[in-house]
């Protein structure tokens, strides 16, 4: 696309042939439409649309040129003036050969095309015409060419077509009249053309920048006039030959080529020419061009400071290299015409390129930016693709020295290099610099996994080469991304010096462990988890080593295989430091199977080598945890223990504390405590338990305040330390403690209530002939009875309903042994979590959390208050018994004590037994209402369900209505005993 | 430990089924006839409390907390012929010397025991003393003959003196109306002491389980070797939550007291599905059975160990159904619901009740054992009134021709008269009446003054 010949017309003015009745204004009309950057007001637009695109001066014409002065001005006119004169000459030489004749002239113009059909060298036909694309089938070309001739003449674009045409076709080769002719070897672009006519123009060409609109400096813009035509021979040569020889008479020679390739050689290299060299950017208010818009360039230019460190700014810094100046003094050495210039500008690109480039490099080399292996490993295949780059210089350098030596004149007959060559030939790599500069840009901003995810996006390039190319570029600037991966995904070493990883250490920790951390890489925690003994929590290892970074992933893997990794090498690292695990190196045996070389050609590979690596990483280390470490076991523990399921081991270590537990918090003494946990062990099948286990258990005196009893500070305790307390957390432990709470407070009133059913009930045979009190019995017993129906339910519930419920759940994960160890902390959580709720019959509701657990406490308060009342009355009972005995005695005349307790004072105390057990049964019944009404209305369907085991038989009723005539029903029925 | 139970095994019927019990325990806890552990079971890892029914000898060997005591000596000598004759203590085993028996007198047993009282409390003491929290004791015996009914009864008075503070808990084969011709004599006197000493009777009615056992496991015209089969596998499964303890249900006096709210009204009766051939000789095998089959069936009154007539306002006044075996928790909860909702059961009106539930889960066990879900109800329900109904209809019955009295006025507690047989008439008649009461909203003030 470089090598389009240009397109001849675009040299010359377009002037009407016949113009000698003309008046001059329409002559100074068609100049402005056809060159519109002259006309006085910004507004004239007329004839750019016929135009094509590729027009020289169609797209771009700034609109605004607020700050044109006066000189401008000046100068315009000049240059109006100069080419209307120009334009004349061409019209007084143009031969009349084709007549002006609006019916013949586009017949003319299609009979010509009609036959390039026929021609060999279809290149040549698109110059006849400007409308005419490079279309190689004349009849297709014709009749287009009618279409936009019917067009131009309906549409009235152009104020006079026919003249224009006539020009054209004068013009055009495919006039029989003209001689075909080669292509310009230089300028193939239009823009070319625009300041070939100039005198050295007072500002550099630029290149096109793609970043900023208002950085661009339009081509175009400088007005190209003063071109005389000297010699107009339409029969022999070329339109080039005939302006060549007009420079040549205009005393303006052609700048010797070979100067030119040489320093267009030095420009490629990034090296200032002799004659030429780059330009830098001005400061922004010294560009009168700064709000006009460039012609959009083919490559992407990017801003690259001078010393390559700088970070990049949306506006150019100045000193950037904005294009190229030529300095040679063109009146002295020779003219470079405007193609020409535009073609060295085009190769200087890579010039420019080639430079930000090796700014970089060397940069990098020199210890500036953030470094990283990523960005090393990127220098390294710079390096590599510029040496290629260089062999292309050299190669092209000793093309140019053969070409010296053969007659400058014809460059392109042989095998020698021409600029329009060097463009062909450097065409590739040009494209490679492009893409290498980019992502030397990109590399500014982003380092490590993300350069390379960043990176990976322009592999979805439609362009294959460049596809090809930037995969070559991710291939070799992934291999460190890859070699830590193995690292990772195999050891579970973080080898990542410079923070490229998407799994990184945690800063928090870094932090905190400063000193230990080197630069080099990743120790691990083995330092902190030894030196720290238990107290380092496995957990905060597990939760908190590292920290996978979403923006560090590289683009080809996707975020659910990025976590995949991230568990992966967690896990290995977790056994490795954390586990201490023996089987190590088996395991790493077993990975290194598993493992195949990791690049970035083989993605389906890595996926499946991370997929093994992760089972068989996960895989290990809940064996671990379920082997080694007998998580199981402890969970069991938990449950037997702290959740009293081993009954016999609770009911001894009740049995031994009870009394303690009574006495006054401030009266506990630990070795009572723990001493009386042994003997509970001993007793009982916690005594078949591991060692280990039971070690773990511990009785525990809580803080209390003034006035507790030991039942309110006891505490069981199971001590878990690394890694067991990944899964065993803090928080865990604690919910654990706080689910003994509550189950041994339950306990305790069971174990009241049994006690005060053998009294009650049982051994009811010793006092129940006491006058006077059995209706007193038999209220305590069915009030009694109710609350045992109560408690029961409830334990009833939280040992089916809840924790074996929820054991069940758990014990199926762990036979599965699916996922990794957060999947098993997750499963844990879930399990203990809803033990909890449950347990503890949580509502979800703010503020209201406890509300149903402070009414359930409540009535196991009065159940401890209800048995002491009992229990007085048992006393009283006895004591009755006695003194009625004693009576009798009496009355059979047998010697007795004489009794110091007098009647009404015993019936006193009897009243206010009475009034204490009445008391503590209404209150407790009237708990138990307000409990089923929040169980039965609870949200957790579970704890609904334990609402209708209490009122199952519908006693109580879930309603909220009704109870409470109930209740003073009930009570006034037992009040009346 | 703790927890021990003492089993005082009294009679033929008694002896029978203690025999029974015993083989059934030693099987579930892995203890060969000479009282050593099964391999299986000899790494403590089986979660089992063998103390509560067992100690260990000198030698480790395990013996059973059982006293057998019979007057005459043929079932005793039958159980000291089997495999199992090493098992028991010999100093526990009482046979009376003269090796006449009671002559299913109720009276003469009574009078055995008062003659006899020196040696069978010096075992019970030895006994009691070599626990270290007894929890008290648990008689198995026949009503309807001399031994059991008599003797039994003069050990439950003495047991509730000596020991107040102690459980007693009976198994008690009720009679059918054949079995002997003073049976309503010796039941109703027995019935006394059963309302008055005991905690806890567990009423296994020989009706009942002859109908059981021809129902449920098609054996006609049962031998007593498999009626008492199933009273064994039903005393098995109901002490199955003492012996593997888990979070509650764990001694007697927690079942007990969930069980019955009112001391006279202490009667249980009992479920037990399903019966298959592991339990009984030549029975046949069923179906799996799932939770919800085992605890519909154990609602069914045709599958109840007592035979009795239910009206429309019967009711439960508790209900504890014990289930072992592989069960998944969910299961129970989905049974309970679907039985709330069909309303398979009627409960008193006079204060909450419900069907309470208990998981067991024998670990380990010998490999392939099955662990096939069953389960045990053991409730309190009104109707059993009419049991006592029919035991005070044929003594009136008996009574009124004032026939039989000779055998029981030679006995010293008959000396005087027979004031006895109307007080414990009354006795039973007023716990009948006491269950029909407790149908009754009323019952909350059932007695007073």
């Amino acid at each position: 696309m470089f090598n389009r010949p240009a397109s001849s017309l675009s040299t010359h003015r377009n002037v009407r042939p016949s113009s000698s009745t003309t008046t001059r204004p329409p002559i100074e009309q068609l100049v402005y439409s056809l060159v519109p950057s002259l006309a006085p007001s910004r507004s004239h637009r007329t004839g750019i649309d016929s135009r094509s695109g590729r027009s020289l001066v169609a797209s771009s014409r700034p609109d605004s040129r607020a700050d044109i002065d006066d000189e401008i001005e000046k100068e315009r006119k000049e240059r109006v003036k100069e080419l209307m004169e120009w334009c004349e000459e061409i019209m007084e030489r143009l031969p009349s050969s084709a007549p002006l004749s609006s019916s013949t002239l586009p017949d003319t113009a299609r009979r010509m095309l009609l036959q390039t059909a026929s021609r060999p060298d279809g290149r040549s036909a698109s110059r006849q015409s400007m409308r005419g694309e490079e279309s190689s089938i004349g009849t297709e070309r014709a009749m287009k060419f009618s279409g936009i001739w019917n067009k131009l003449e309906k549409g009235r674009l152009l104020s006079s077509p026919l003249p224009h045409l006539q020009f054209l076709l004068s013009l055009s080769d495919l006039n029989p009249s003209n001689t075909p002719s080669r292509p310009i070897p230089s300028a193939n672009s239009p823009a070319a053309s625009a300041s070939r006519s100039m005198p050295p123009p007072p500002v550099p060409s630029t290149f096109p920048s793609t970043q900023a609109s208002s950085s661009r400096q339009p081509l175009n813009d400088a007005p190209s006039t003063n071109i005389p035509i000297l010699d107009f021979d339409p029969k022999g040569k070329s339109k080039a030959d005939v302006l060549k020889a007009w420079r040549i008479s205009m005393s303006q020679t052609p700048f010797p080529p070979h100067l030119l390739l040489r320093d267009t050689l030095y420009l490629l290299q990034g090296i200032d020419g002799h004659y030429i060299r780059f330009a830098l950017r001005p400061p922004p208010e010294q560009n009168p061009y700064l709000t006009e818009k460039g012609r959009a360039g083919e490559g992407a230019g990017f801003p690259l400071g001078k010393d390559g460190g700088v970070l990049p700014k949306v506006e150019g810094d100045e000193g950037d290299i904005v294009g190229i100046e030529i300095v040679a003094d063109q009146e002295k050495d020779g003219f470079i015409s405007k193609p020409t210039q535009t073609i060295l500008m085009q190769l200087s690109e890579m010039g420019m390129l080639y430079r930000r480039v090796t700014d970089f490099i060397n940069s990098r080399q020199a210890g500036v930016g953030k470094g990283g292996m990523t960005e090393q490993s990127l220098c390294h295949f710079l390096h590599h693709e510029l040496s290629e780059y260089h062999r292309l210089l050299a190669v092209l350098e000793s093309q140019m020295n053969q070409t010296s030596t053969e007659d400058m004149e014809k460059p392109a007959e042989g095998a020698g290099l021409t600029l329009m060559r060097l463009g062909l030939w450097t065409e590739e790599m040009r494209l490679k610099l492009r893409q290498m500069s980019m992502v030397v840009d990109e590399a500014k901003s982003v380092h490590g996994g993300a350069l390379v995810s960043r990176i990976h996006k322009h592999t979805s390039h439609g362009d294959p080469l460049i596809r090809r190319f930037t995969d070559q570029i991710l291939e070799e600037v992934s291999k460190p991304f890859f070699a830590t991966l193995q690292r990772w995904i195999f050891s579970g070493d973080l080898n990542d010096p410079f923070n490229e990883f998407f799994v990184q250490l945690n800063p928090e920790n870094v932090s905190a462990r400063d000193g230990r951390i080197s630069p080099a890489g990743d120790v691990g925690f083995e330092v902190g988890i030894d030196s720290a003994g238990g107290t380092d929590e496995a957990h905060k290892v597990w939760e908190k080593k590292y920290v996978f970074v979403k923006g560090m992933v590289p683009g080809f893997v996707s975020e659910d295989f990025g976590k995949k990794i991230f568990s992966t090498g967690r896990s290995l690292n977790f056994i490795r430091y954390s586990c201490g695990d023996s089987d190590w190196i088996e395991t790493q045996a077993k990975l290194a199977n598993a493992g195949r070389a990791l690049k970035y050609s083989d993605l389906a590979g890595l996926e499946r080598s991370i997929d093994d690596a992760y089972g068989i990483a996960s895989q290990r280390l809940l064996e671990i945890f379920f082997d080694k470490f007998v998580l199981l076991e402890h969970l069991r523990a938990l449950k037997s223990y702290l959740m009293l399921g081993a009954g016999d081991f609770t009911e001894l270590l009740m049995e031994a504390l009870a009394p303690r537990l009574s006495k006054p918090a401030i009266s506990l003494y630990r070795h009572h405590l723990t001493s009386d946990l042994e003997s509970a062990i001993r007793g009982s099948n916690a005594q078949f338990d591991k060692p280990d286990i039971l070690r773990r258990l511990d009785a525990r005196i809580l803080e209390y305040s003034h006035g507790e009893t030991g039942w309110d500070c006891f505490a069981l305790e199971y001590k878990v330390e690394a890694p067991l307390n990944a899964v065993l957390d803090g928080k865990a432990m604690l919910d654990y403690d706080r689910l003994f709470n509550h189950l041994w407070r339950l306990k305790r009133v069971e174990n009241a209530l049994t006690h005060g059913w053998m009294q009650v009930t049982s051994v009811s045979r010793t006092y129940e002939k006491i006058p006077g009190l059995s209706n007193d019995w038999h209220h305590c017993r069915i009030v009694q009875s109710e609350m045992v129906h109560f408690l029961r339910n409830l334990q009833a519930f939280y040992q089916l309903e809840v924790i074996e419920c929820s054991w069940q759940a758990l014990i199926e994960f762990t036979e599965k042994r699916e996922g990794d160890l957060d999947a098993l902390i997750a499963a844990h959580r879930e399990y203990l979590d809803r033990v909890v709720r449950k347990v503890l019959l949580l509502s979800s509701k703010r503020d209201k959390e406890e509300i149903l657990l402070d009414t359930v406490r409540d009535a196991l308060e009065f159940i401890l208050q209800f048995r002491d009342a009992t229990d007085d009355l048992y006393g009283w009972s006895l004591a009755e018994a006695t003194r009625l005995d004693r009576e009798r005695d009496t009355e059979r005349g047998l010697y007795t004590t004489p009794t110091t307790d007098s009647l009404d004072l015993s019936q006193t105390q009897l009243t206010s037994i009475r009034q204490r057990i009445k008391t503590c049964s209404n209150s407790f019944q009237d708990r138990l209402i307000s409990i089923c009404h929040l169980a039965g209305s609870h949200p957790d369907l579970d704890i609904r369900f334990l609402a209708i085991r209490i009122a199952w038989n519908g006693h109580y009723s879930l309603r909220k209505s009704r109870p409470t005539g109930n209740t003073v029903e009930r009570n006034s029925k037992s009040s009346r005993g | 430990m703790g927890r021990e139970i003492i089993s005082l095994q009294a009679g033929q019927a008694g002896n029978q089924i203690g025999a029974q019990f015993w083989q059934k325990l030693c099987a579930e806890h892995g203890i060969t006839p000479q009282g050593n552990l099964e391999e299986w079971a000899a790494d403590g890892s089986q979660g089992d409390r063998k103390d509560v029914f067992f100690y260990q000898a000198d030698d480790e060997h395990y013996i059973p907390r059982a006293i057998l005591i019979d007057l005459e000596p043929r079932v005793i000598n039958n159980i000291l012929t089997s495999p199992f004759k090493g098992l028991y203590n010999p100093e526990n085993i009482f046979v009376s010397k003269d090796g006449g028996g009671a002559g299913n007198n109720w009276a003469q047993g009574y009078s055995a025991g008062e003659r006899l009282y020196d040696d069978l409390i010096e075992m019970i003491d030895r006994e009691a003393d070599g626990s270290d929290s007894l929890e008290g004791f648990m008689l198995l015996h026949s009503i309807a003959g001399g031994t059991g009914s008599g003797l039994g009864s003069y050990l439950l008075e003495r047991l509730s003196d000596r020991f107040p503070k102690k459980l007693i808990q009976t198994y008690s084969v009720f009679p059918e109306s054949s079995d002997v011709v003073v049976q309503p004599y010796n039941s109703i006197l027995a019935m006394k002491r059963l309302v008055n000493n005991a905690d806890s009777v567990v009423v296994l009615d020989n009706a009942a389980l002859t109908r059981i056992a021809a129902d449920r496991l098609h054996v006609q015209d049962p031998s007593f070797v498999q009626t008492n089969q199933l009273v064994s596998t039903v005393m098995a499964a109901s002490t199955t939550t003492l012996r593997y303890p888990s979070y509650m249900n764990n001694d007697l006096v927690g079942i007990i007291s969930s069980l019955i709210p009112t001391p006279r009204c202490h009667f249980l009766m009992t479920s037990y599905t399903p019966f298959t051939g592991d339990e009984i000789d030549h029975a046949k095998a069923t179906r799996k059975t799932t939770t919800l089959d085992v605890m519909r069936r154990l609602l069914q009154p045709k599958n109840r160990m007592v035979s009795t007539i239910s009206t429309k306002s019967s009711a439960y006044i508790s209900c504890l159904n014990i289930i072992s075996g592989d069960v998944d928790p969910t299961d129970v909860h989905k049974s309970l619901l679907r039985i709330r909702e069909r309303q398979l059961a009627n409960f008193i009106p006079w204060g909450p009740a419900s069907i309470q539930v208990a998981l067991t889960r024998k670990r380990g066990g010998p490999a392939g054992a099955s662990n096939r879900v069953s389960g045990v109800m053991m409730a309190n329900h009104t109707s059993i009134n009419s049991l006592f109904k029919r035991m005070i209809h044929q003594y009136d019955m008996l009574r009124k021709r004032n026939a039989f009295l000779e055998q029981y006025k030679k006995e010293e507690i008959f000396a005087n008269g027979l004031d006895e047989f109307d007080d414990a008439r009354r006795v039973v008649a007023e716990l009948q009446e006491e269950y029909v009461a407790a149908e009754s909203p009323d019952y909350i003030d059932y007695g007073g003054d």
